[in-house]
């Protein structure tokens, strides 16, 4: 019964570029080598929009902090210990860029703008292969929308982004404890929000 | 719900995401085959996981490169702000001593940049004023030449003047000398003249006398040749000729 569980830490191996490469590019990044950090650009720029739109609801704005956190990223990357996990570094650039932005947000005009961003997005799909998933990603936004923004960040480098909880502890430089915590209770409030929708119901 | 359903919900989740020791993996199982609230309560949460897993990710709406590296003076006042602080002021004395040394000069035509101090201003050609002004530079000339030349002659003739007075003065000075020498001269041989009067009286006398009986003694030689050679026929010849014989007798009866 309890063999389907979701500790898959194997899947994480594929999404990660070659470390060594990895390394390369970081090593010439610190030398101001912007072709050599572009490259880290393209490996990383789908994850960090993806957390970005989660977090922030809007694609604009989504794309606009994905600019910043890589801009951040190779002015600081000078002071990046290659020993260090590159990962880490970047998430935590893109949380905190995340989390600050959503605080500057205006509370009340938070909807207008999702919805507006979220209308975008759906531009691009196919209208018959695009039901089911605008319905689905939409109910999701709508589920994370009501989650703090503290417990939304967990939820997006728990699930999202496949992050341990020893890691996802760096990244926000909070307890282990808190992260896991701050996890189960986002989990709760989304299983309260998401059991209308089952997939393949 | 049981106190072993609420032991086992705060675990049911954790099931999930972390690694469970055996002991406690049998214990829930076994209270999840009597318990279909609990069983439910796991399928809610792995559905729950599920349908969040399945929000694919969106292309990026395009690439977010990095192009340029921001200047590090922007960040703030670090060394290199004060840096370039310092050499814009030095930059802008430097260009404020340069500007105040440099005098520009606009006129119709012409653009005149001049360090310190500008040459005297281009006056504007005119061939009438240029004509005008060259001719008054000939005439001053010209009165100049003639002012030069009077001087010099008026110096000339000063001079001049001045000789000739002096050779007056000498002349007169050796022409009165030359008269009190011949006053003296004339008085010296008067004085021996009147000495010897008488006898030089004599003397002349008889020199004259000597030389006029010979010239009246040829005169009358060659009347009486004329006379014997009937040379005369005119007697106011003749007449003439006898008065002058006799003015000669009577000369030499003297």
């Amino acid at each position: 019964m309890l063999e389907n569980t979701i500790v898959d830490d194997s899947a994480l191996i594929t999404r990660q570029p070659d470390r060594r490469q990895e390394t390369e590019w970081i090593r010439s990044s610190q030398k101001g080598d912007t072709g050599a950090f572009n490259q880290l650009v393209l490996q990383w720029e789908g994850r960090i929009y993806n957390l970005s739109l989660r977090m922030l609801s809007n694609p604009d704005e989504a794309a606009e902090a994905t600019q910043e956190v890589f801009l951040s990223a190779f002015r600081n990357i000078g002071r990046f210990r290659l020993e260090a996990r590159f990962s880490t570094w970047l998430y935590r650039i893109a949380s905190n860029r995340c989390l600050t932005r959503l605080k500057q947000r205006p509370r009340r005009n938070e909807l207008t703008i999702d919805e507006g961003g979220l209308a975008q997005l759906q531009v691009a799909e196919s209208q018959e292969a695009g039901v089911f998933r605008r319905e689905q990603r939409e109910t999701i936004r709508r589920a994370l929308a009501g989650l703090r923004d503290k417990q939304r960040v967990v939820v997006e480098l728990k699930i999202f982004q496949e992050r341990k909880f020893e890691e996802i502890a760096e990244i926000l430089e909070i307890p282990s404890s808190t992260v896991k915590s701050r996890f189960y209770a986002a989990l709760e409030s989304l299983k309260g929000s998401l059991t209308s929708f089952a997939p393949g119901s | 719900m049981s106190s072993d359903c609420e032991y086992f919900r705060s675990r049911l989740a954790k099931t999930l995401f972390e690694p469970t020791d055996k002991a406690e993996k049998r214990a829930l199982e076994s209270h999840l085959r009597e318990c279909p609230d609990c069983r439910d309560e796991l399928e809610a949460t792995r559905r729950t996981v599920q349908t969040l897993k399945g929000w694919e990710d969106q292309p990026v709406p395009g690439h977010f490169f990095v192009y340029q590296p921001e200047p590090r003076w922007g960040r703030g006042w670090g060394a290199w702000g004060w840096g370039a602080l310092a050499t814009a002021a030095l930059v802008l004395l430097a260009t404020g001593i340069v500007l105040s040394q440099i005098q520009v000069r606009i006129e119709p035509g012409v653009l005149t940049i001049g360090w310190q101090q500008l040459p005297a201003q281009q006056p504007v050609w005119d061939p009438e004023e240029l004509k005008t002004e060259v001719m008054e530079l000939v005439d001053q000339r010209l009165q100049e030449q003639d002012r030069q030349w009077q001087s010099h002659l008026q110096a000339v003739s000063d001079r001049v003047g001045e000789e000739s007075s002096s050779r007056e003065r000498q002349l007169r000075g050796s022409i009165a000398d030359l008269e009190r020498r011949q006053a003296q001269q004339l008085e010296t041989r008067s004085a021996a003249l009147e000495a010897d009067y008488e006898e030089n009286l004599l003397r002349l006398w008889r020199v004259l006398q000597a030389r006029h009986e010979k010239d009246f003694g040829l005169i009358r030689e060659q009347l009486q040749l004329m006379t014997v050679s009937d040379e005369i026929h005119d007697t106011r010849n003749e007449a003439l000729v006898a008065t002058l014989l006799q003015m000669a007798d009577l000369r030499l009866q003297d």
